[in-house]
């Protein structure tokens, strides 16, 4: 379960990191914390990929799944 | 005493640190190729964590990335892009590989290959290949030290002096302490390239601009264009998505694919560690944006530096700090250069006498230790001097390294994974993807650019790659059951 989600957001990252998916967040304006907004999502992605292997680690560790 | 003393005075301290924790590391590890290559298989999370990291914070990341926000914009954010797409499926890959080398005893990533698709001359290829995509790698690490060292002393201590000595410490510990003293001293310059990354990332946007808001609204104004995906090319003219988007997937697919990476798996004390380490590695791609600060800072300043590379330390140099400060940063900046430099002058030895000489000549343990020591020195001195000579375009040959670095991803997949694959298969595949690759990479350098969409020439070559692989693989004998089962049994 855990790992499709995974498996989904990795998918998901790729799709709005590359062409034509890209488009979505490449705006300059509004500025967030004084970043470029498409600065800014991207940074908001690394984070939310963080939270993903954080919960994809904790998942594999209880299922005791090697 | 004159500024550029103290400097020079505060970089000559930090590296005799370096070299102490250098040499002090390999006093416990054992005295074999084991403990040589891949420490023991006992490195922790913390050293692994800043083993990995220190791959992203090379001395391209720290001198090239603040170059390119500032010549190309964001063309940059591609670099932020990869490293989560490309450590995912180590989660996965890295544990499973780790357990089949403690089973088999590998240390590198062509043994592993091989231990599934058994040819001599799959192993010597990949041997060329990485040998031929490392040196320059560690090319660009040494000339970065120069750059900063002369940089910073005003000319005082020369590019080629400087390179010379930091490389001489870092040739020094490599050669006592093996993988070791990679692990420990990249775990201490780690701590250093970080504080330094966030402090004057934040400092600079607010001394010059007022904040970093304040920073890119006047970027906005005067130069809208580099804020913009996907940025500038090298010579400022808009640059492709197919460029910007193959760029991502051929890093993405590459990054572990360097075997200074991968042979990390073989060093982890556990499988858990190795996971843990792939969950945190991403912090490490956040830790670039304040990099990138730092050259966006540079984009409206009135002066220019003598090339896009140089404007970290030219930014330092002019932001009125006093001389400590300045040497400190300094040292952050070799820190990013020489971490990278030891691990990739201890892999290229590494491949080159365990994957390049082992399979032709049988070798005692102690003889291949005292070979891999050779080879550094070697390496070392080969790098050297490509990096005192002008004018050799390394950029160019290092995109084109990550372009055949890439290919060894399908073989290292199918032989993990793919229980059909058969060795002619992986051989005529990785032969028609590097040549693919080399194709495109040679007629776009001699002025003729047929790449369809401006798409990396890596990429082309794994398009290529995947189906001979594939095909032929389906169309050659499969591999027998027993074979199947003395490689993968344990690691099921």
């Amino acid at each position: 379960m855990v790992r499709w989600i995974f498996g989904l957001g990795i998918m998901a990252f790729l799709a709005m990191t590359t062409w034509p998916g890209v488009y979505m967040i490449n705006r300059i304006e509004p500025l967030v914390l004084g970043l470029p907004f498409n600065l800014f999502a991207i940074a908001l992605l690394i984070v939310v990929a963080l939270g993903l292997l954080t919960a994809l680690y904790l998942s594999e560790d209880q299922s005791g799944d090697k | 005493m004159e500024r550029w003393q103290i400097i020079a005075l505060i970089i000559a301290l930090y590296l005799g640190v370096t070299l102490c924790i250098g040499l002090f590391s390999g006093r416990g590890a054992s005295k074999s190729v084991q403990g040589y290559v891949a420490g023991d298989r006992d490195f922790g999370l913390l050293v692994m964590y800043f083993v990995l990291g220190a791959s992203i914070f090379s001395a391209f990341a720290f001198l090239g990335g603040p170059g390119w926000a500032y010549s190309r914009g964001a063309a940059a954010y591609y670099i932020l892009c990869y490293g989560v797409l490309g450590i995912a499926p180590y989660f996965w890959i890295g544990p499973k590989a780790a357990a089949l080398g403690r089973r088999h005893g590998y240390v590198t990533q062509a043994q592993l290959i091989c231990g599934r698709f058994p040819s001599r001359a799959l192993s010597a290829m990949i041997a060329i290949l990485t040998i031929a995509a490392f040196i320059p790698y560690i090319t660009l690490q040494m000339r970065g030290a120069g750059i900063v060292i002369e940089a910073v002393t005003e000319g005082n201590v020369p590019l080629w002096l400087g390179a010379a000595i930091a490389y001489g410490i870092v040739t020094l510990y490599v050669l006592f302490s093996g993988v070791a003293a990679v692990g420990w001293t990249n775990t201490f310059q780690g701590v250093f390239m970080l504080t330094i990354a966030w402090s004057l990332g934040l400092y600079l946007p607010i001394s010059l601009y007022g904040g970093v808001g304040d920073m890119f609204s006047q970027i906005l104004q005067e130069r809208p264009e580099l804020l913009s995906m996907p940025g500038l090319t090298a010579s400022g003219e808009p640059w492709s998505w197919g460029g910007f988007s193959s760029a991502i997937i051929v890093s993405a697919v590459g990054l572990m694919m360097w075997p200074h990476l991968f042979m990390k798996a073989f060093t982890a004390r556990s499988d858990d560690t190795l996971r843990k380490t792939v969950v945190l590695f991403p912090t490490f791609q956040l830790f670039l944006i304040p990099v990138f600060l730092i050259g966006f800072a540079g984009v409206l300043y009135p002066e220019a530096p003598p090339s896009a590379d140089f404007i970290l330390p030219f930014m330092i140099l002019n932001a009125d700090l006093p001389a400590i400060v300045v040497g400190l940063f300094c040292a952050g900046a070799l820190s990013a250069s020489m971490s990278t430099g030891d691990s990739l002058m201890h892999a290229a030895a590494s491949v080159t006498v365990e994957d390049g000489i082992r399979p032709f000549r049988s070798l005692s343990d102690k003889a291949r230790r005292r070979l891999i020591q050779g080879f550094v020195l070697l390496i070392g001195a080969v790098s050297y001097a490509f990096a005192i000579s002008e004018g050799m375009s390394l950029v160019v040959l290092l995109l084109t390294a990550y372009g055949i670095i890439c290919q060894l991803a399908p073989p290292i997949v199918a032989a993990l994974y793919w229980r059909r694959a058969t060795t002619s298969g992986v051989v005529a595949g990785f032969v028609a993807g590097s040549s693919t690759a080399a194709f495109f990479f040679l007629s776009g350098y001699l002025g003729f650019d047929l790449r369809p969409y401006d798409l990396h020439e890596g990429m082309l070559g794994l398009m290529v790659h995947i189906p001979v692989l594939v095909g032929v693989s389906l169309l050659t004998q499969p591999q027998s059951d027993e074979q199947w089962d003395a490689f993968a049994s344990s690691a099921a």
